[in-house]
C-alpha cells in the first residue's frame, strides 16, 4: 500500500511516498536519492546497508521504512559537517588506503562512527569485535582497522 | 633516468574521496527514478537436467504491470559463449542445471516482475543428472549434456577440443616436457596424492546489475557492473547487432575478481522487445547460482624426487567440473598450467580436462586456475620435504627456477624474485624459531609456508589515448576497469609523472565503449602492465606532438623541450617558457575577430596522444603446451602463516600471515599492499570457510552470506607482526618495471595454511575448504561427512 | 512480497488486529528475522503488526523476592550491556552478546528471538536453562508458560495467532550458580551456530558438589533440548574430571540431530555436544 510519510534524514525532514513493505535502505536509495547506502547481501549479514538510527548502528536492508518514521536517521551523506569538513573517519579511510572498490565503505564508516560514539578509544580487538558484522571482500580489513584506530586518536 | 616524483609514491587514490562520502555512482545506481523504467526478473529451472516440453506464458503476460515475457523461442537460435559457443541466451529445449535461465519478464515494478515469473507454467521431463566430474568424464557416461559438442563453434583456442576422452569432456589441455617415465625411473622417491577444492564464488558486494536504454537512433546503451565496456560489446554477436549499435558503459565496479555480466544479455533482450529502458538487479541468490564461480578441481600429482631434494619428474592430471556450460572455463583450465612456472621441472606431464556436469557454470575468479593448482602442488612440496627430511623452505629454494632458465612451458624465466620472497616471508614469521605450544593441551600451533605466482596473459592488447588541454590538465582514456585495485590512480600517476603535473590535474575517462579505445579489460593481473604501458606510450606520443608544435614557437628542436605544470620550456634555458594555452589557434598572431575564441590548434583539433601495447605471444604447441612467449609476466609471492588448531573441534584460527611479493615495481606501494592484504582474506576464506554445498538434486543450499562464509574482520589477523613487503625485480616490459600482482596475492595462502595445519597436528587436509568438520575427521577419523540429502 | 504495515499503540489494539487478521498477520518487533523471512517467502503475510510502538514493554527489573522480569521488547543489545544482568544473571548477557553482530542486536528483541523459535536461538537456550516462564497475553487474558513447554517445533511456539508474548519471568538464581554459554561456529558470533550449549551449575557450599545442573543444547533437535540424562549424571555428585566426561558422553547419547543440516553432519554435531558440554563444565569449575 502506498503511504506518504515523513523521514528525518541527516537532520532534514522530507516527505516521501513509499510502499508499506519497503525497507529503509530501498527508500533511502530510490525515494530520497541517497545512494551512498548500499544493498548487497539482502539478509543482514554484510553491513553494506548500515545507517545510524537514533545514534545506533542498524542494518537498513532489514529495517522496515515504516518503522523509521519519527527516528533520527544518519547516512554516509550526513557525515560531512556544516563547513564541508570530512569526519575524521572519512579522512582516515582515505589516508590509510582503506578503500578499494568502496561498496562496503559507507556502511563500514557508519558502523565505525557508532563504535567511536560509544567507545572513543577502542582497542584493536574491540574494533574487530564491534565491526564483525561489516564484511569486506576487497581489503582484508587491516587498513580499515588502522584507519579506525587512527581516527580515534584524532577525535 | 630522472628521479621519479609520483611513481613509487603512496599517492592517495583519486576515487577515495567520492567513495568515503558515498557519492560514487556505481552501475547499481543507474536508472533509479527514471520514469518509464521497466524492471526485469528471471525464471530459472528447478531441475538439474530436464527437457522443456512446454512453456505457457499467457497468465504471466496478462498479469498486472507486465510488459514482456520472453522465453527461448524469443532468442536467437544460435548458441554463444566465450571459448565454446554452447549456450543460448535463454534455454531452448533443455535445462542443464538448477538455476538455468528459462524466461525473463519485464514489468512496471520489481514486485510485478517477480510475481509474473511465478505465473509462468513450465512442463518438464526430468532427465538423469550427473554431478561428479570423474564419473561424467567416462567414455560410457550415460548422461550426456551436450550431444552436439563436436559441432560447437570454438572462437579461440580450438585445439583444446582435441583428444577428448568422453562425451562430456569439452577441454583437454596438455603440457609435455622431457620424459616423465624416465624421470620416475631415476627417482629415489615417488609421491602420489589427490587434492580437491570445492566451488567458491566472488561475493562481489555490488549485486550483478544492468540497465539497457533504447536510444532514439535505434541503438542501445547498456550500463552494467563490469567487466569491461569493450569486451562486453561482443554480446552484440548474440543478438545479431552490429557493434556500433551497442554502447556499453560501466562505472567503478563494486568488486570484481572475475566476471559479472550475466544480467546484461537479459536487459538487452527485454529492451529490444519492449523498446523501453529495462533495469535488472540479480538477487544475492542469483549471484551465487548464476555467478560463474571458481572451478572445482580434482588434482592428481605424482612426483619423482631424488634423495638430495631435486625434483626429477612431475605428472599432473586435473579434472575440472566446469558445470553445465563452459564460459571461460577452457581458458582457465589451460592457464592453470602456468602455475608450474616457479620450479625447475625437467620432466613434466600435465593433462587438464574440463568436464560438463549438471552443476552451475564456472568462470574466472581471482587466480584463474592457478590458485587451485597451487593448492595441490604447494602441499605436495611439503609432503615431499617431510618424507625427505628436508626443511620445506630449503626444499623450495633448491627447486625454484632462476632468471634465464627455461620453464615447463618453454618460456625463458624473467623477473623472478621468488627466492627473496620466500626468504623474507620465512624470516618475518620467525621460521626457525620453535613455537611455544599453549597451555591448553587441545590447541596446537604450527607454521607453514608456500610459494605462489600468477602470470598475466601474453596474448591480449590494450590501447590508450591521452588528451592535453589548454588549461594544463590531462585527460587519460583507457578501456580497463577500476574495481578497487586502483587502476585509475595508477594511470593518473603515470600521466602526472610524464607531464610533471599534480595528480589533481589528471582526469581519467573509462567505462564507455563510445569514448574509450580498445582494451581486453581488467583481468589476469594485466592492467598495470598493459594499460599502464599503453597510457605511458600515449603520454609520450602526446608529448612528441606537443614538443613539435612548441619547438616552432620556441625556436628550438623538439628534443630540447620538456613540460611541467602546463608550461613548455627549453631544457637548457628553462626561463624560455610557453604556456600550453599559447598553442591555441585563438592565440595565433593571425587570429582575428571570433577566431580569437578558438581553442583548437592552428592545424588540428587538439593534442591527442595514442598508443597500443600488446603481447607478441606465441601460439602454444597443442600437443606439448610449449611456446617461447605465452605469458607476459609473472608475479611471485611467498607467504608464511601461523595457525592454531583446536584438536577437539577442528576449528582453525589464522594467527599470523607474513607475505613478501615481487611485483617488479610498485607504482603505488600502499595500493599494492592493499591488494596483498585483500588477497590474504580471500585466501583464508577459500582455505577455511568458503564452499558451495549442494544436495543430491543439484540444488545449492547456501546461496547467501550466512551459510556461505567469507572472512569477517575477526578472522583475518592484523597488527604489526603480520609483516608484508614488496620486493622489486623489474620486468623489462612493464611500465617502470611494474607487473600486476592482484591475483598472485592469494595464490600461496590456502596451501600455506594447510602446511601449517600439518605442522601443528601432523594431519594433512587434501580437500579445500578445511572446515572444522573436515579437520576433525582427519584428526579423529570419525564417520565420513555425507552431503545433505533432500528433505523427504 | 507485499504487505501492509500496521502500528498499534496499545496491547489491546495489537490483539484486536491479530484477532482480525489471524494467520494473514505476522507480529514484527525488530524485524531482523521477519524481514529476512518475508524476503525469502518463508512467510507471506498480508499484514505486519509492528508492536514496538506499544510503551512499557522494554524493561529489565529485578527484585529479591520475585527475581527478574524482562519486557519482551527489550533489545538484545540492552541485555548484553545491562549492568544489572551482568551482575545478577551474567549468562543472559553473555549469550545475548553472541547473537549476530552489534547492528542486529541493536534492534532485535528478546521477544522476537524467542518467538522465532529456532533451536539455536541464544535467548531460547538461556531462558530454558534458567527455568524461565513466558507471560502471554491473548483474548482470554494472561497465561504463563514455562519455556520447557514454549517451543513446539522448529520455528513453532505455543503462541496462538491472536496472542502476544509480553514478558519473560526468570526465577531467582540459587546461590553459587555459575553459567557458561558456548556457541560453536566456524567464524565467530556472526554465524548461525553449528551447535550451541548453555550450562548452569549450582554448587553446594562445598564447591565441588553439584546441587543442580541445567544443560541446554541447541541446533541438535527441533527445539532447544534439555540434556536431562547429562544433568542427572552431575546432580548431587562431586564434580571430577571423570564425572564431567561421563556427563558429556550422556549428552552425546541424548542427541540425534537431523541428517540434512548444512551446518554439520549428525556425527560431528554429536561430537561437538560432547566436547563443548565437557568444556563448559570445566570452565565453570575452573573459576
Amino acid at each position: 500500500m502506498k503511504r506518504e510519510i515523513e523521514l528525518k534524514v541527516n537532520g532534514i525532514i522530507q516527505e516521501v511516498v513509499v510502499e508499506s513493505w519497503w525497507s529503509l535502505a530501498r527508500v533511502l536509495r530510490e525515494g530520497l536519492g541517497l545512494t551512498g547506502t548500499k544493498i548487497s547481501c539482502e539478509s543482514g549479514d554484510c553491513g553494506a546497508c548500515t545507517v545510524l538510527i537514533d545514534g545506533k548502528a542498524v542494518k537498513s536492508c532489514l529495517y522496515p521504512v515504516m518503522k523509521a518514521k519519527n527516528k533520527d536517521i544518519v547516512t554516509i551523506e550526513g557525515l560531512i559537517d556544516q563547513q564541508g569538513q570530512l569526519h575524521p573517519l572519512q579522512d582516515a579511510f582515505i589516508k590509510h588506503f582503506a578503500v578499494q572498490c568502496g561498496y562496503c565503505t559507507p556502511g563500514m564508516i557508519i558502523a565505525a562512527k557508532a563504535l567511536l560514539d560509544e567507545n572513543p578509544k577502542p582497542t584493536e580487538e574491540q574494533v574487530k569485535e564491534y565491526l564483525s558484522g561489516n564484511l569486506c571482500r576487497c581489503t582484508g580489513y587491516k587498513k580499515i582497522v588502522e584507519s579506525i584506530l587512527a581516527a580515534a586518536e584524532k577525535i | 633516468m630522472a628521479e621519479l616524483t609520483v611513481i613509487g609514491k603512496n599517492i592517495v587514490k583519486i576515487d577515495a574521496l567520492e567513495k568515503v562520502t558515498g557519492k560514487t555512482k556505481y552501475a547499481s545506481e543507474e536508472g533509479i527514478g527514471i520514469p518509464g523504467m521497466l524492471y526485469g526478473k528471471i525464471l530459472t529451472s528447478p531441475y538439474a537436467h530436464a527437457r522443456i516440453l512446454n512453456i505457457d506464458t499467457s497468465k504471466a503476460s496478462r498479469s498486472k504491470g507486465v510488459r514482456a515475457v520472453l522465453t527461448g523461442k524469443d532468442t536467437p537460435r544460435h548458441r554463444d559463449g566465450i571459448l565454446i559457443d554452447d549456450r543460448h541466451v535463454l534455454c531452448h529445449e533443455r535445462v542443464r542445471f538448477v538455476g538455468d535461465t528459462i524466461a525473463v519478464v519485464a514489468a512496471d515494478s520489481v514486485e510485478a516482475a517477480e510475481e509474473a515469473t511465478k505465473l509462468i507454467q513450465v512442463e518438464y521431463e526430468a532427465l538423469p543428472a550427473i554431478f561428479n566430474a570423474e564419473e561424467a568424464m567416462q567414455p560410457d557416461c550415460p548422461v550426456i549434456l551436450h550431444p552436439e559438442l563436436a559441432n560447437y563453434n570454438r572462437p579461440a583456442y580450438g585445439y583444446l577440443g582435441n583428444d577428448l576422452p568422453g562425451p562430456n569432456v569439452h577441454t583437454h589441455h596438455k603440457i609435455r616436457k622431457g620424459n616423465v617415465d624416465k624421470g620416475f625411473q631415476e627417482a629415489d622417491l615417488i609421491i602420489e596424492n589427490r587434492f580437491q577444492n570445492d566451488r567458491i564464488t566472488h561475493c562481489q558486494f555490488e549485486l550483478y546489475n544492468s540497465v539497457c536504454y533504447p536510444e532514439s537512433d535505434g541503438s542501445l546503451t547498456l550500463w552494467t557492473s563490469g567487466r569491461n565496456a569493450i569486451t562486453l560489446q561482443n554480446m552484440c554477436r548474440e543478438f545479431n547487432l552490429s557493434r556500433s549499435k551497442l554502447r556499453v558503459r560501466t562505472s567503478y565496479t563494486g568488486g570484481m575478481y572475475g566476471l559479472k555480466a550475466r544480467t546484461a544479455r537479459f536487459t538487452i533482450l527485454l529492451a529490444l522487445k519492449t523498446d523501453r529502458p529495462v533495469k535488472m538487479v540479480y538477487t544475492r541468490e542469483d549471484c551465487f547460482i548464476d555467478g560463474l564461480n571458481r572451478l572445482p578441481k580434482i588434482i592428481y600429482v605424482k612426483d619423482g624426487i631424488k634423495r638430495d631434494g631435486t625434483i626429477l619428474a612431475r605428472e599432473i592430471k586435473v579434472i575440472v567440473n566446469t558445470g553445465a556450460y563452459t564460459d571461460y572455463a577452457p581458458l582457465t583450465i589451460r592457464n592453470g598450467g602456468f602455475h608450474a612456472s616457479q620450479y625447475r621441472l625437467p620432466n613434466y606431464k600435465w593433462d587438464a580436462y574440463g568436464v560438463y556436469t549438471n552443476e552451475p557454470p564456472c568462470g574466472p575468479l581471482r587466480g584463474f586456475g592457478n590458485a587451485e593448482a597451487l593448492w595441490a602442488t604447494e602441499q605436495q612440496m611439503d609432503i615431499a620435504a617431510d618424507k625427505l627430511g628436508i626443511d620445506p623452505l630449503e626444499f623450495r629454494l633448491l627447486n625454484t627456477v632462476d632468471e634465464g632458465e627455461i620453464d615447463v612451458r618453454g618460456q625463458r624465466v624473467h623477473s623472478i624474485g621468488a627466492k627473496e620472497c620466500l626468504r623474507k616471508a620465512a624470516e618475518w614469521i620467525d621460521w626457525d624459531k620453535p613455537l611455544d605450544q599453549p597451555k591448553d593441551k587441545h590447541i596446537k600451533i604450527g607454521k607453514g609456508i608456500a610459494l605462489g605466482n600468477k602470470y598475466s596473459l601474453g596474448d591480449t592488447a590494450s590501447s590508450a589515448m591521452v588528451k592535453t588541454n589548454l588549461d594544463g590538465t590531462i585527460e587519460v582514456f583507457h578501456g580497463g576497469d577500476d574495481c578497487g585495485q586502483g587502476l585509475n590512480t595508477v594511470v593518473a600517476q603515470i600521466a602526472a609523472e610524464e607531464f610533471h603535473v599534480p595528480i589533481e590535474k589528471v582526469k581519467v575517462i573509462f567505462g564507455d565503449s563510445a569514448r574509450v579505445p580498445y582494451d581486453y579489460g581488467t583481468a589476469s593481473s594485466r592492467s598495470t602492465l598493459y594499460i599502464g604501458n599503453a597510457v605511458l606510450l600515449a603520454c609520450r606520443d602526446a608529448k612528441k606532438k606537443l614538443f613539435e608544435l612548441a619547438a616552432k614557437k620556441l625556436n628550438t628542436t623538439p628534443d630540447g623541450i620538456d613540460i611541467r605544470d602546463g608550461k613548455l620550456f627549453i631544457i637548457s634555458d628553462p626561463q624560455k617558457v610557453l604556456d600550453i594555452s599559447g598553442l591555441a589557434l585563438g592565440k595565433s598572431p593571425e587570429a582575428t575577430g571570433l577566431v580569437k575564441w578558438a581553442t583548437c590548434l592552428e592545424e588540428g583539433a587538439g593534442i591527442i596522444g595514442t598508443a597500443s601495447f600488446w603481447g607478441h605471444a606465441d601460439q602454444e604447441d597443442p600437443e606439448t603446451g610449449q611456446g617461447e612467449r605465452l605469458s607476459m609476466s609473472v608475479a611471485y609471492g611467498g607467504q608464511a602463516v601461523e595457525v592454531a588448531v583446536d584438536t577437539e573441534t577442528g576449528i582453525v584460527k589464522v594467527l599470523r600471515v607474513c607475505s613478501a611479493f615481487d611485483n617488479g615495481k610498485s607504482i603505488n606501494p600502499k595500493m599494492c599492499e592493499a591488494q596483498i592484504e585483500g588477497g590474504v582474506a580471500l585466501g583464508i576464506g577459500s582455505a577455511l570457510y568458503e564452499g558451495f554445498i549442494f544436495n543430491d538434486k543439484g540444488e545449492l543450499l547456501n546461496p547467501n552470506f550466512h551459510d556461505y562464509k567469507i572472512c569477517s574482520m575477526i578472522n583475518v589477523p592484523s597488527g604489526d607482526n603480520n609483516k608484508l613487503g614488496m620486493v622489486e625485480y623489474p620486468h623489462r616490459a612493464g611500465p617502470y618495471g611494474a607487473k600486476g600482482v592482484g591475483e598472485a596475492a592469494m595464490t600461496p595462502t590456502a596451501p600455506a595454511i594447510a602446511n601449517a595445519i600439518y605442522n601443528a597436528i601432523g594431519v594433512r587436509l587434501y580437500h579445500m575448504p578445511m572446515t572444522p568438520e573436515r579437520v576433525l575427521q582427519a584428526v579423529r577419523k570419525i564417520e565420513r561427512y555425507h552431503p545433505p540429502t533432500t528433505k523427504k | 512480497m507485499r504487505f501492509d504495515y500496521l502500528e498499534p499503540k496499545t496491547i489491546t489494539e495489537a490483539l484486536s488486529l491479530l484477532r482480525k487478521y489471524k494467520r494473514d498477520a505476522k507480529v514484527i518487533a525488530g524485524g531482523t528475522d521477519v524481514m529476512v523471512q518475508a524476503r525469502n517467502k518463508t512467510i507471506k503475510p498480508d499484514y505486519l503488526v509492528d508492536i514496538t510502538n506499544i510503551p512499557s514493554l522494554d524493561y529489565i527489573r529485578y527484585n529479591n523476592k520475585h527475581g527478574l522480569r524482562i519486557g519482551a521488547l527489550t533489545t538484545i543489545r540492552a541485555l548484553e550491556i545491562s549492568a544489572e544482568l551482568q551482575n545478577r544473571y551474567p549468562i543472559i548477557s553473555q549469550a545475548a552478546g553472541q547473537l549476530g553482530s552489534v547492528a542486529i542486536r541493536n534492534v532485535a528483541t528478546l521477544g522476537g528471538n524467542l518467538c522465532n523459535g529456532l533451536p539455536s536461538a541464544e535467548t531460547a537456550q538461556v531462558m530454558l536453562a534458567l527455568s524461565a516462564e513466558a507471560k502471554i497475553i491473548g483474548p482470554n487474558g494472561e497465561r504463563y508458560v514455562p519455556f520447557a513447554d514454549f517451543f513446539t517445533g522448529t520455528g513453532k511456539t505455543v503462541l496462538k495467532p491472536d496472542e502476544l508474548l509480553i514478558e519473560i519471568k526468570v526465577p531467582k538464581l540459587q546461590p553459587n550458580s555459575f553459567g557458561k554459554y558456548i556457541k560453536h561456529s566456524p567464524r565467530g558470533t556472526i554465524d548461525l551456530a553449528i551447535v550451541n550449549i548453555t550450562v548452569i551449575i549450582t554448587l553446594e557450599t562445598d564447591k565441588r558438589i553439584c546441587r543442580n545442573a541445567s544443560i541446554v543444547l541447541g541446533a541438535v533437535a527441533p527445539t532447544p533440548l534439555k540434556a536431562k540424562k547429562a544433568e542427572k549424571v552431575l546432580k548431587g555428585k562431586k564434580i571430577t574430571e571423570e564425572l564431567i566426561n561421563i556427563a558429556a558422553q550422556a549428552a552425546y547419547d541424548e542427541v540425534y540431530p537431523r541428517e540434512d543440516s548444512i551446518r554439520g553432519s549428525v556425527e560431528y554435531k554429536r561430537e561437538m555436544v560432547r566436547v563443548l558440554t565437557a568444556r563448559a563444565i570445566k570452565e565453570i569449575m575452573a573459576r
